[in-house]
């Protein structure tokens, strides 16, 4: 299956999940506590300003911005 | 046994009492997990509570009758884990963590969201890798459940060695709290859990390791639902959060608010004004008159003193409520996290993350709080630059200003300026922001937006009321205190006569000492069209608090008349004259300009009191300059341009 570089370009609605953690330090564990880890599924909920987007991890929903999303290393699902 | 932690911020909480000896239990939890909530219910006392993380970013300290035992309460900063890097995460290890055993709280109760379990119940793993007593309170069960996610709490208190008792702090219902933590505290320490050796340095491998234990314990007693389905929250955010409605919509909010606001309190203010200046200044009066004190120094001091100046101010409580319970009412209900979002974009404009935006909207209440809420921010660089945002950001104190400015001059209009008046305090914020990112910050940058969307929710009337009481209460104090000193201040001021043929006390004002020191000051406001000296008094003593500007300006036309009081119609007709002479006719720009000054210049001592707590006198100085020096400018552009037009 075909793996992405970030979430950055997704539609709205789209799920995918997550191959690698964002980042690294403190921000990739804080991701981790909000579920953002390795084989976590995520739906992008909606687009926001910037290129940001709402997304939803179980019942996390995370703002991120465009430089968050475009770390995450992802592929689609269904 | 006393344990020292930092007093709480003089501006919505009071000062922390020593308790030794109790039995201590701190609350910890995850930010906006409801730990603010459930001390204010276990206590009854009111720590600000909000709906959005990073309410609370210092130690509320507080006794509690748990059941037959007294207990001294703790309600910690947020914090996810105890490996944290802002101030209030590192303040949270460093009073559960870093201290020698003894000196720890001798119970953790862990506030863990039901709805976002496996982030509170990191740090249950975590505490846990020692042998301290913890207890698990669950909240939040009714927006789990409405995810369709269930929990068996036996199982998970089986899972993780640790008591699980589900409450509601919001609707009081915490019942169980109290047996749990009498039982916990009866009962010896629990063993540690054990954790698989790991390398020391291996912080990776440690998270994982914990993370993998909060799902096995979970895997037990929770069936998840399906985090994919849309929320009725999920809907509303498509649009709140939105590129283009989502700033449209922030902007028509804060307007509602102040329109609201402007109108709604106006009559109520009106009834308290001529209450002041009608039967309380005739009470008083005739009260002196009765023990043969009439016209002596101290009925002038109260009267024309404490009746006209904290009487005045008083009229803007029901104003001050108002707007308290508004934004109270937003911030229970989840929409102020939306707005860090729409505002992200923003504030990484001039080098700030999105995080930042909490302090400053923090500060549109009260700058004081919002110094101490820099602290939710892992850099220092960020901290220190917030810190210095702070200040411009329009407190509720300079509200009350606009409102009778804008009442007396622009009488039609009087709510949409007070909002454009925001606006420009926004703007300020910006462009100083961005004058200090292409200057001494050039190297800052923002950190990324990771930001928790709670759900909205139904704002509760007790949680409403209590942070809009405890809000008021504050302005009050402020009244009662500074504002107190101030008018004593002033009035000592205007009862020394500099000129021939007058004694102590009785002294025509524009021949006390007060407007002589105003007069001599007033030259440097003359370019700024207000450089009349009960205008350039009012701006003297809003340096100690900008409570005092209206107070000032009522104590000093109130004592031009010491037969009677002033009422409100009176008090903005002698400012409109003011500022009609004192403009060369120019008065809607001298006013403008005024406002505008108002709006920029040091807030108040007790800001200044906090920015030297948290970046130290040097850069707190460099604040008061800085501030000076903006409001001046600008202050002059309006005027000098306006009076043009």
């Amino acid at each position: 299956m075909a793996t992405t570089e970030g979430l950055q370009q997704a539609a709205r609605g789209s799920r995918w999940r997550l191959l690698d953690g964002a980042g690294s330090g403190a921000e990739r564990l804080r991701l981790a506590h909000s579920g953002v880890r390795k084989g976590a599924e995520l739906t992008v909920l909606s687009r926001t300003g910037g290129g940001g987007g709402v997304v939803a991890v179980g019942t996390y929903r995370l703002a991120l911005d465009r430089a968050g999303l475009g770390r995450l290393r992802v592929e689609p699902l269904g | 046994m006393t344990r020292t932690v930092p007093a709480p911020s003089c501006h919505g909480d009071a000062p922390a009492a020593v308790l030794g000896g109790l039995p201590t239990v701190a609350l910890v939890g995850s930010p906006n997990s409801g730990k603010s909530t459930l001390f204010n219910s276990l206590t009854g006392r009111s720590r600000t509570v909000g709906n959005w993380p990073g309410t609370t970013v210092e130690v509320g300290r507080a006794r509690w009758q748990a059941g037959d035992a007294e207990l001294e309460l703790l309600d910690l900063p947020g914090a996810s884990s105890l490996d944290g890097e802002s101030p209030d995460e590192q303040l949270t290890r460093q009073l559960l963590r870093d201290v020698p055993d003894l000196q720890r709280p001798d119970l953790c109760v862990v506030v863990a969201d039901a709805a976002h379990l496996a982030r509170g119940l990191y740090l249950v793993a975590e505490l846990r890798e020692e042998t301290g007593r913890v207890v698990v309170a669950l909240t939040m069960r009714d927006v789990a459940a409405s995810r369709g996610i269930e929990i068996d709490v036996d199982a998970l208190g089986r899972a993780l060695g640790a008591t699980v008792v589900p409450i509601d702090p919001r609707q009081r219902q915490v019942e169980g709290l109290a047996t749990a933590c009498r039982e916990a505290l009866a009962a010896p320490r629990p063993p540690a859990r054990s954790v698989s050796p790991l390398a020391d340095d291996d912080e990776f491998a440690a998270a994982e390791e914990r993370l993998s234990w909060v799902d096995a314990a979970t895997g037990t007693a929770v069936r998840a639902g399906d985090g994919a389905v849309r929320t009725l929250s999920d809907k509303v955010d498509r649009w709140a959060t939105s590129p283009v409605a989502g700033p449209l919509l922030f902007l028509a909010v804060m307007w509602a608010v102040f329109q609201v606001t402007t109108t709604v309190a106006a009559p109520l203010q009106n009834l308290l004004g001529s209450l002041f200046s009608g039967p309380v200044t005739s009470l008083v009066q005739g009260a002196f008159g009765l023990v043969g004190l009439r016209g002596s120094a101290l009925d002038l001091f109260v009267v024309n003193g404490l009746v006209a100046g904290v009487g005045m101010l008083l009229t803007f409580v029901p104003l001050m409520a108002l707007v308290f319970t508004l934004l109270a009412l937003l911030e229970d209900s989840g929409y102020m996290a939306r707005g860090a979002v729409v505002t992200d974009r923003l504030m990484r404009r001039i080098g700030l993350p999105g995080k930042a935006f909490l302090p400053l909207v923090v500060g549109f209440g009260c700058n004081v709080p919002a110094i101490s809420a820099t602290r939710i921010m892992g850099d220092a660089r960020h901290r220190l630059m917030t810190a210095l945002l702070v200040p411009f950001t329009s407190c509720s104190a300079r509200l009350t200003v606009y409102v009778l400015l804008s009442a007396t001059f622009f009488p039609d209009h009087a709510g949409s300026a007070v909002f454009v008046l925001y606006l420009m305090s926004i703007l300020v914020v910006v462009g100083v922001g961005l004058g200090l990112r292409s200057t001494l910050w050039r190297s800052v940058g923002g950190e990324r937006l990771v930001l928790d969307l709670p759900p909205y929710q139904r704002p509760t009337l007790h949680v409403t009321v209590a942070v809009a009481k405890m809000r008021v209460v504050a302005f009050l104090r402020e009244a009662t205190g500074l504002i107190v000193a101030t008018v004593a201040a002033v009035w000592a001021l205007q009862a020394v006569p500099v000129r021939g043929g007058a004694s102590f006390g009785h002294v025509a004002p524009a021949d006390s000492l007060f407007a002589a020191v105003c007069r001599a000051v007033a030259v440097v406001f003359a370019p700024l069209g207000f450089g009349d000296w009960h205008t350039t008094g009012a701006l003297l003593t809003g340096f100690v608090a900008k409570e005092a500007v209206i107070s000032s300006w009522a104590q000093t036309y109130a004592a031009a008349d010491p037969t009677a009081g002033l009422a409100p119609d009176q008090l903005q007709s002698a400012v409109s004259g003011a500022f009609h002479a004192s403009s060369g006719g120019a008065t809607s720009a001298a006013v403008w300009a005024f406002l505008v000054f108002l709006l920029a210049y040091t807030p108040c001592v007790a800001t200044l009191g906090a920015q030297r707590r948290e970046i130290g006198l040097r850069w707190t100085a460099f604040s008061v300059a800085l501030s000076l020096g903006v409001a001046y400018v600008l202050a002059l552009a309006v005027f000098q341009v306006g009076r043009l037009l």
